[in-house]
């Protein structure tokens, strides 16, 4: 992956490329970054809205986003906003009962 | 419906008694990330808030009857969540009789509600009318974190970008 590719990516369409000459010098300020030091960190002064991840950062996602289990996301797409959230909280609930489960089990050993 | 205990969270009725007193909010974070369809566990709700005085205000009259409280911190303090608190703070990690809840008045990749506002969505359902950030920008807040924790997430996130655009 490029510099430029990854910076296209991390941006996802909220402006367009090149639009104007201080979007692209704030890039490039970006890259240079990342050329000199390897670093997440912007070099803009002031700039706290750096959307770059470190590269190496950026091959781990890319090998998460293969294995993410896309039929969980788009079961979850086919119900309402509200429900989405009272799915999450029964299984938040669930994850409890298991954990507290777990933990009764390893003190009844003891 | 049972009444809360704080143990599980209750996103929706925290959601609703922020909204029901009127406080400007944007869901973030975990939740955020459900609400586009994330299958990811999160147990508490993050928001960012405006700091307008009579904002923290609404913040700290929706919540004192929530018990809200320093998570993790020993009990017994004094801690109080009224508006001196508020202004004299900017992020709070709480827990509540409704959940765990941040309140953040600054994001890493976001300096405040008003400069987030533009990057998020209206949603409107079941009488519930709230502030979620948009998924473009979630992916860039989580980038700005730049918190190992959220790779997977990320990955996740982006997945769901994808099929978006499909």
């Amino acid at each position: 992956m490029t510099f430029a590719s990854l910076l296209c990516e991390v941006e996802f369409g909220q402006q367009p490329l090149e639009t104007d000459l201080g979007e692209r010098e704030k890039r490039e300020t970006v890259i240079n970054s990342f050329v000199k030091s390897g670093s997440p960190e912007s070099s803009v002064p002031g700039d706290k809205t750096s959307p770059s991840l470190p590269l190496a950062c950026e091959e781990i996602v890319n090998l998460y986003l293969k294995d993410v289990d896309r039929s969980l996301i788009r079961e979850n797409l086919l119900l309402s906003y509200t429900d989405r959230l009272r799915r999450l909280q029964r299984n938040v609930q669930a994850a409890n009962a298991i954990r507290g489960a777990g933990v009764r089990a390893v003190k009844s050993q003891r | 419906m049972n009444a809360p205990t704080g143990d599980v969270p209750d996103f929706l009725r925290i959601i609703r008694t922020l909204t029901d007193h009127g406080v400007e909010f944007i869901v973030v974070g975990g939740v955020a990330a459900n609400l586009f369809g994330s299958a990811r566990l999160t147990y508490d709700l993050d928001i960012v808030y405006s700091r307008k005085e009579a904002n923290l205000r609404q913040i700290a009259k929706a919540l004192e009857n929530a018990n809200p409280y320093l998570r993790g911190a020993p009990l017994g303090l004094p801690f109080k969540l009224d508006l001196r608190t508020l202004k004299n703070g900017l992020n709070f990690t709480l827990t509540t009789d409704l959940g765990p809840i941040d309140l953040l008045g600054e994001v890493p990749g976001a300096r405040s509600y008003e400069e987030l506002l533009n990057d998020s969505i209206e949603i409107n359902e079941q009488d519930l009318t709230f502030r979620c950030v948009t998924l473009p920008r979630l992916i860039q807040l989580k980038n700005a974190a730049g918190r190992p924790k959220d790779l997977e997430s990320l990955a996740e996130l982006r997945a769901i970008l994808e099929d978006l655009d499909k």
